[in-house]
């Protein structure tokens, strides 16, 4: 238990190095590296540190309302406009949304499952401080940066319909659930260190074989009349360089646990860490967060030692040739409503 | 979609090969001139076998009430692929898998590619409306659109695409199909004498359905959603609150 918790402290530093925002937590001692954790995303999708917070452990875990159980009331109305909005983000959110991606296409189950950084995890711990901006985050402006990182979007004002939709959503899934609570199963479940460093060519050979059936050779993903099915996985349609799924410990975690789609825990954890790695060696929209210079966007927002972001693979500087961030909404102002720094 | 397998999508069929589904190795390029062999094969038959039209249809389109699957507008990857699956005998079917057999490569290319080129059975452009997703109450539309993710059961939609249907080159059309096919694909899937998938995909999902599940399923797709799409036109969400007090 020792040694788990002292890896365990190992990837905090990593992480808060690289950008999560995994912890929510003002109490935690930041490990002493300097930069703003970067990743917007991750602060749902992570797990939040050690720290102050109470864990409810135990194997039976917390269990939100059954999914057909939304109440018949003017509440339940909005609870199930939050759920379309979860299931169907980009159809049903053209205006905040730059890709075709869906909020449940990394929180599988309509964000309901375990171990897909479920929103009823989510809810209970925000408001929370980040080291990020300095200040209180109501659970408005971290669903903010979903939209700005993961969709590759623009931030939807803190009381619009969409993210009053969606929190009431999320408040309905964490029914009876305690707050300011680390419930198991919420985040993505942390993998060990990989056992042998990631390698570029392994994880190819497995997303070949595993995942291209269904996401395509060149990550593109599979539409059917126009809707999402299969999520791009990198390319100006999917999420972007400031999203929790680009680094390797979520995106490692995410892959172990949820894929391939109904065959989760399949893979290896050598294999779902090489395969997050040939994932994220590809080219996706800007970090909207670009200084400008690839290689001070990676000191400030991508430092982690696993960051591909500014790295050069096969003879590419990833991020120098990245299309700026926006996807279709490129060209309409500011990528975000609000400024949050 | 692209219903002629040209270029692209013989460079796709490539992709799913290197995706290491072995099954897909045989799939390549098809040209206007397998459409047309595809045809005679399809209208006429080869020697000694009865031409695919006798139990697909004229115009491909299946005949529901012998639970026949309709076969136009299916993906021609997906269509050679069946053919394969047959020959080898990894779906068996004791009507195809002769006729499947005396098919050599070329003209098992050739019958997709006709069949992939004709208008398809269902319009994918009512993909959207045929999306629910709260279909509450309906156990077949619910396993359909929701899955039953406490048994890591993914909605069928999640692979088979908004309403079922069909996300090429792969993954086949639900909606349309008839309740007895989808049936009888389900429990070949179940008891292993269907297993032509890639990785087991479907294979492993039907094992965890039980009977009831699989008649709820397949009625939903081979009766129900017609009539959510109907409705749908007119009404977008149908039965809102209206089911449960």
């Amino acid at each position: 238990m020792n040694r788990l918790l002292f890896i365990r402290t190992t990837r905090l530093a990593v992480i808060t190095t690289t950008a999560c925002l995994l912890m929510p937590v003002g109490s935690v001692a930041a490990p002493a590296v300097s930069g703003p954790p970067a990743d917007e995303h991750a602060a749902i999708a992570a797990a939040p540190g050690p720290a102050s917070l109470p864990m409810l452990a135990g194997a039976t875990g917390f269990s939100p309302p059954a999914a057909d159980a939304i109440p018949d009331s003017e509440f339940g109305e909005v609870v199930r406009k939050g759920q379309d909005y979860f299931l169907h983000t980009s159809r049903l959110l053209p205006q905040y949304t730059g890709n075709s991606l869906n909020c449940v296409n990394c929180h599988i189950d309509a964000g309901r499952r375990a171990d897909s950084a479920p929103m009823w995890g989510a809810y209970v711990l925000y408001p929370a401080y980040r080291k990020k901006n300095g200040h209180v985050n109501t659970l408005a402006e971290r669903l903010q940066g979903c939209f700005k990182y993961s969709m590759n979007g623009k931030a939807p004002a803190a009381d619009s319909e969409a993210l009053v939709a969606i929190s009431s959503y999320m408040y309905w899934l964490a029914s009876n659930a305690p707050t300011g609570v680390k419930l198991a199963g919420q985040g993505y479940k942390r993998l060990p260190e990989p056992a042998q460093k990631m390698d570029l060519e392994r994880g190819k050979a497995v997303y070949a074989a595993q995942c291209a059936v269904c996401h395509g050779a060149n990550g593109e993903g599979r539409k059917a009349a126009g809707v999402t099915v299969f999520p791009a996985l990198w390319g100006d349609d999917s999420f972007n360089w400031g999203a929790g799924m680009h680094q390797m410990p979520n995106a490692a975690a995410f892959i172990k646990a949820n894929m391939p789609l109904g065959k989760d825990n399949t893979l290896t954890d050598q294999q779902a860490w090489d395969v997050a790695y040939f994932m994220n060696s590809h080219e996706r929209p800007q970090d909207p967060r670009f200084t400008g210079d690839v290689q001070e966007t990676r000191e400030r927002f991508h430092a982690a030692d696993d960051n591909l972001y500014g790295r050069t693979i096969n003879g590419v500087v990833l991020g120098a040739q990245s299309v700026p961030s926006g996807g279709r909404l490129r060209g309409q102002g500011p990528t975000a409503d609000v400024v949050a720094k | 979609m692209n219903r002629k397998r040209k270029k692209p999508s013989g460079i796709s069929s490539l992709a799913i090969v290197s995706a290491g589904s072995l099954f897909w190795l045989s799939i390549g390029i098809a040209s206007a001139d397998d459409v047309a062999q595809g045809k005679s094969i399809a209208t006429k038959g080869i020697t000694g076998q009865a031409p695919c039209m006798a139990c697909h249809g004229a115009n491909g389109e299946g005949m529901a009430a012998a639970g026949f699957p309709f076969l136009a507008g299916l993906p021609a990857a997906y269509l050679e692929a069946q053919l394969v699956g047959f020959a080898q005998g990894r779906r068996k079917q004791a009507v195809m898998e002769p006729i499947a057999k005396a098919l050599n490569a070329e003209q098992k290319k050739a019958v997709a590619a006709w069949y992939a080129s004709l208008p398809p059975v269902i319009d994918p452009g009512r993909a959207v409306q045929l999306q629910d997703s709260y279909p509450k109450g309906k156990m077949g539309a619910w396993l359909a659109q929701r899955g039953d993710w406490s048994r890591a059961l993914p909605a069928c939609v999640q692979c088979h695409g908004p309403g079922g249907v069909g996300v090429a080159p792969t993954f086949p059309a639900l909606a349309g199909q008839s309740a007895m096919y989808i049936k009888n694909q389900l429990l070949a899937w179940k008891t292993g004498t269907r297993a032509d998938d890639p990785h087991d995909l479907m294979a492993h999902l039907a094992r965890k359905l039980t009977d009831e599940e699989i008649d709820a399923v397949s009625t939903y797709f081979g009766n129900d959603i017609d009539a959510v799409a109907v409705s749908a036109t007119t009404t977008q969400k149908p039965a809102k609150a209206g089911e449960q007090p």
